[in-house]
């Protein structure tokens, strides 16, 4: 019991940590919010990746990372099955 | 930064407030004849053992000696930054092999002996006070010596000690549980630097900002943010060290 | 299949991410250019690690009042896994930075901070490594993973905010009330850093059960 009140002070110590953090942060962040409308608005223009977009050519490089991902993601399940199947045949 | 003053005053006040609350719930006077008796008991160790205390003299003399000679070689004076740097990476070393040997030097027999006796809380208080006096005897005498031989910037005296102390109290606490960790495994004195220094860094850069602003004899309230926040780094310490130190002294 | 849906949701998240992370419009900001889908793909890392490292030091609590090899498991693997973020974190903003602000390191206190946690967890498997006793590894480790985090916390929040940092909301909050994000970058963000975060719990899921696995078949063998 007595450990539980320690953790929770500690809690409440991090916690003064952050809350004054954001008191203390109001200000600059209001400022900077006002710096970058103003660049937002005079900023068309900025050089993007216009073309590759035109082109269509964007979208092989989102096909290229899905299948990379979707690889990845594949062989996540699988361990996590078989880690599944050895659980089950443990318990058994 | 002056919007910054008020919560962290408020925060340093809740920090306080919380220690207060952590150490009443304990018996206090239990509490504090034990930590009496262990400084104590440190103390005479310490007398006995002499040599320990005149290796560390020697240590820092000799180290910023060698810091004289490999920085002296072309008759140039040291800048502002150099000095700075120079003086807090000689105290840490000082620091970290001073307090190393705080759990490492004792026996086994003479800790279950202790174990018996005393509340670990008291072992790890007693070891903090005890290390910071030690840190505060090694830190000054550092900086008579670093002053003497390399020449002293420092404008704002005061401050300056202040920030010492406050590195002293600082180092003393975090390197004081650190070192009963690393007590534990193996190959302790690795460890110890390994896991020291990522905790130290923090307080060390604020530690530096403050003496920077202390040698260039800057208005003192310029310093506020970084003394806040070394007292909370500190008061956090110590917190984390009186609740996790009983799990460490258990075996 | 039922308690895992929320497998479902992250490669649902997964996939929104990608897409909508290099297809949508975001804001046209000098030097940034479209290197700020970075904030979509780098950014969530850290949030990542950062709640990783949470489950790791409330499971180090946990071990502490319930010494079981559980949770001694889950609080270790939960670190190897933060660690994994902050380093993939590190790398990715190491070349975003290169691009954006000219060098790999400039010295900015985000990445100094960043650095020293990682070390700081570096240090902490070392020490896990030296100890031949599971119950005494387990224990200290705990005790100097909850010490190292109470450690980081100020590293985290309060350096970044104190120095000027060339990170978005320099000087101030690095939260996102500053970062220049209109609504619809908002529409991707959000999404990003719950997918990414609950891909590190999912890796973390797998490799504990496989730990705890492997675990229960040695005590099995010796017995």
């Amino acid at each position: 019991m007595r450990m539980l009140k320690n953790w929770v002070f500690l809690l409440l110590l991090t916690l003064t940590l952050n809350i004054n953090n954001a008191a203390v942060a109001q200000t600059p962040a209001a400022a900077e919010e006002t710096v970058m409308i103003e660049a937002n608005s005079k900023a068309a223009d900025i050089e993007m990746a216009d073309q590759l977009r035109r082109d269509g050519k964007i979208y092989v490089v989102v096909g290229c990372v899905l299948v990379v991902l979707a690889g990845v993601l594949f062989y996540l399940v699988s361990i996590d099955r078989k880690v599944g199947r050895l659980e089950k045949e443990y318990r058994s | 930064m002056v919007n910054t003053r008020r919560p962290a005053d408020t925060f340093l006040f809740i920090t306080i407030l919380n220690i207060c609350v952590v150490t009443l719930r304990q018996n206090i006077k239990v509490l504090l004849r034990e930590v009496l008796y262990l400084m104590q008991k440190d103390f005479v160790l310490e007398w006995r053992q002499k040599y320990a205390f005149n290796g560390m003299l020697l240590y820092v003399g000799s180290t910023v000696f060698i810091c004289y000679l490999s920085f002296g070689l072309r008759g140039g004076t040291l800048g502002v930054p150099v000095w700075n740097a120079l003086f807090w990476i000689i105290l840490l070393f000082t620091s970290v092999n001073a307090i190393a040997k705080s759990f490492m030097q004792e026996n086994k027999g003479r800790l279950l002996y202790l174990y018996t006796l005393v509340s670990p809380q008291g072992v790890i208080l007693a070891k903090i006070a005890y290390n910071t006096c030690l840190m505060l005897v090694l830190a000054l005498l550092c900086y008579l010596f670093y002053a003497v031989v390399i020449g002293n910037p420092v404008q704002d005296e005061g401050m300056f000690l202040a920030t010492i102390l406050l590195g002293a109290v600082g180092f003393s606490t975090s390197l004081t549980m650190i070192s009963g960790i690393a007590a534990k495994a193996s190959n302790s004195s690795t460890l110890m630097a390994i896991l020291s220094f990522p905790v130290i860094i923090p307080m060390l850069l604020m530690l530096m900002k403050m003496s920077k602003n202390a040698i260039d004899g800057l208005e003192r309230a310029a310093s506020t943010d970084e003394l806040t926040t070394l007292l909370a780094i500190n008061a956090i310490v110590i917190t984390v060290s009186y609740i996790l130190f009983p799990y460490l002294w258990r075996n | 299949m039922q308690k895992n849906w929320w497998k479902v949701v992250t490669v649902l998240l997964l996939v929104y991410t990608v897409v909508a992370g290099f297809l949508n419009d975001v804001p046209r900001l000098a030097i940034l250019n479209e290197s700020i889908r970075n904030t979509y793909f780098h950014v969530p890392m850290w949030f990542g690690m950062i709640l990783l490292l949470l489950i790791s030091v409330i499971y180090a609590i946990k071990y502490l009042k319930t010494p079981t090899l559980r949770n001694d498991i889950i609080s270790t693997e939960a670190a190897r896994v933060g660690l994994l973020f902050g380093v993939l974190g590190i790398i990715t903003g190491m070349g975003w930075a290169s691009v954006t602000w000219g060098e790999f390191w400039s010295n900015d206190p985000k990445q100094n901070a960043s650095a020293i946690g990682l070390l700081m967890y570096f240090a902490y498997f070392v020490l896990r490594g030296s100890f031949a006793e599971q119950q005494q590894r387990a224990r200290i480790s705990a005790v100097y993973n909850i010490f190292a985090y109470a450690a980081l916390i100020p590293l985290l929040f309060i350096l970044p905010r104190l120095t000027d940092s060339l990170h978005p909301g320099n000087g101030g909050n690095p939260g996102f009330s500053s970062y220049d994000m209109d609504s619809k970058m908002r529409m991707v963000f959000y999404p990003a850093v719950i997918a990414w975060t609950l891909l590190g719990v999912w890796i973390l899921n797998v490799k504990s059960r496989f730990e705890i696995l492997k675990q229960k078949l040695y005590e099995h063998a010796h017995a």
